[in-house]
């Protein structure tokens, strides 16, 4: 039995996997397109609520845990609540800014929590470019020494950019600085709407002539043929045999915000509980709004592969939909236009 | 090789690796190796027997109870369970206590 067929297995099982925890949308850095919905309030999870929660999930058999933000460490019971993670064997991920990951602290977080990867964010080749983006001066050149000094604590590093059009003409750069670093990384060409739907990022979204740029960046770093497994209607296929679920959104993971919210996935901005009033193991069994979600990723499922390998080739994402239309089963934008370049004329998806 | 089980050492005790993890989805083990950045996935009877081992079980004792819960001869249940922990511990998932 091989991984991949275990994971699908907790997709059509509703095996509570991954867990993401969202645990401030504070951060010390700025960026211009956060996809954060800073106007969100409520009360924030304590620090007990947050030891009982991971109780909760490791009785329940979760492996994998992402703990975000905002920036992470600006919480202020950050390294508790990660070094009880540690201590309950969760695989643990760090998505941080990483501005704050001085040596002293790259060590701490190797000692305390020993995560898997942490995963940083560059946004560009250049000061210019960077800065530019996180609106504040000197922040790219203390990233470049702060993962300097995560590699040095053993840290096992991944840098995640977003292609856009402040950064578009410099992305063979950005290659090379990155195996420069000696990092894993990872380049979204799809700079998305914020979570409450304001499209104001997409001001900024790359041209046809930068992402056709970023596609010849990568086929002259990884060699011709190259293509993202999104774009491969075959992979897809693969990916998806033996389930008859499009995702894992709220099948084998979910995400927490702040104040306590239970949503399917980062991207599916619905909540489907609230840890204020049920414990996550109730609302994972009894929640009707989850029961939604689930049938909504089969029903998403059916229609793509009723539009054949334009519909696979998508790489469609319902919590994106919904995020751009409110319908999680309406095509938006960039799926359209993947569509399209299929050979395939863009479908409005509606619930059979 | 230092993985080696001794059928004599069988009183030997194990843990997983400081810098694996483990848990048990459904019936299967899955061990994510950090350092490799590689994932192990056992069957049913290796999560059993992983589990015993977290419990600080020794060798004998994970033989007894595997042979008490599946019904095998005590002779095969040793046989394997030497040969899934010198398996693991050549993957760095687990490490003598």
């Amino acid at each position: 039995m091989s991984y991949s067929d275990t994971v699908k297995r907790t997709w059509n099982d509703n095996r509570l996997m991954s867990a993401m925890l969202e645990l401030t949308y504070a951060c010390n850095l700025d960026c211009t397109f956060c996809y954060n919905d800073l106007s969100l309030g409520g009360k924030r999870l304590s620090l007990d609520q947050y030891r009982s929660l991971l109780d909760d999930l490791a009785a329940m058999g979760v492996l994998n845990l992402t703990l975000t933000g905002g920036e992470p460490l600006a919480h202020p019971h950050f390294f508790e609540i990660a070094g009880h993670a540690r201590a309950l064997g969760f695989v643990i991920r760090l998505k941080t800014n990483g501005h704050a990951v001085r040596e002293p602290v790259a060590l701490r977080i190797r000692d305390e929590i020993d995560p898997f990867l942490v995963e940083v964010s560059v946004h560009g080749a250049t000061a210019a470019t960077h800065d530019r983006q996180t609106r504040v001066p000197g922040s790219f050149r203390r990233l470049l020494a702060n993962i300097d000094a995560m590699k040095r604590a053993r840290l096992r590093v991944k840098v995640n950019s977003v292609l856009t059009r402040w950064n578009e003409s410099e992305v063979e750069r950005m290659l090379a600085l990155f195996d420069e670093l000696g990092v894993q990384f990872q380049i979204d060409p799809e700079v998305k709407p914020k979570d409450d739907g304001d499209p104001s990022p997409l001001s900024i979204e790359a041209s046809a002539e930068g992402q056709a740029r970023y596609r010849r960046a990568l086929e002259a770093r990884f060699g011709g043929g190259t293509k993202r497994t999104s774009e491969s209607a075959g992979e897809q296929r693969t990916m998806r045999a033996g389930t008859d679920k499009h995702c894992g959104a709220g099948s084998n993971n979910l995400t927490i915000d702040p104040y306590g919210r239970v949503l399917p996935c980062v991207q599916w901005r619905v909540a489907v509980g609230n840890l204020h009033e049920q414990p996550v193991s109730a609302i994972w069994g009894a929640s009707s709004a989850l029961r939604e979600v689930r049938e909504t990723t089969r029903a998403v499922r059916k229609k793509l592969e009723a539009l054949g390998d334009a519909g696979l080739a998508s790489s469609f994402c319902p919590g994106a939909a919904h995020t751009y239309s409110g319908d999680p089963l309406q095509v938006y934008p960039p799926a359209a236009k993947r569509m399209a370049e299929t050979g395939r004329a863009p479908v409005r998806l509606t619930v059979l | 090789m230092y993985w080696t089980v001794s059928m004599e050492a069988t009183a030997q005790r194990y843990r997983v690796d400081p810098h694996a993890r483990f848990r048990v989805l459904d019936d299967e083990g899955v061990f994510i190796l950090q350092d490799a950045g590689e994932v192990l996935v056992v069957n049913a009877v290796g999560a059993f027997i992983v589990e015993r081992l977290k419990a600080d079980a020794s060798l004998d004792e994970i033989v007894d109870a595997v042979t008490e819960r599946y019904e095998v001869e005590s002779t095969q249940a040793r046989t394997d369970a030497i040969a899934l922990v010198e398996t693991l511990l050549k993957a760095g998932a687990i490490v003598k206590s």
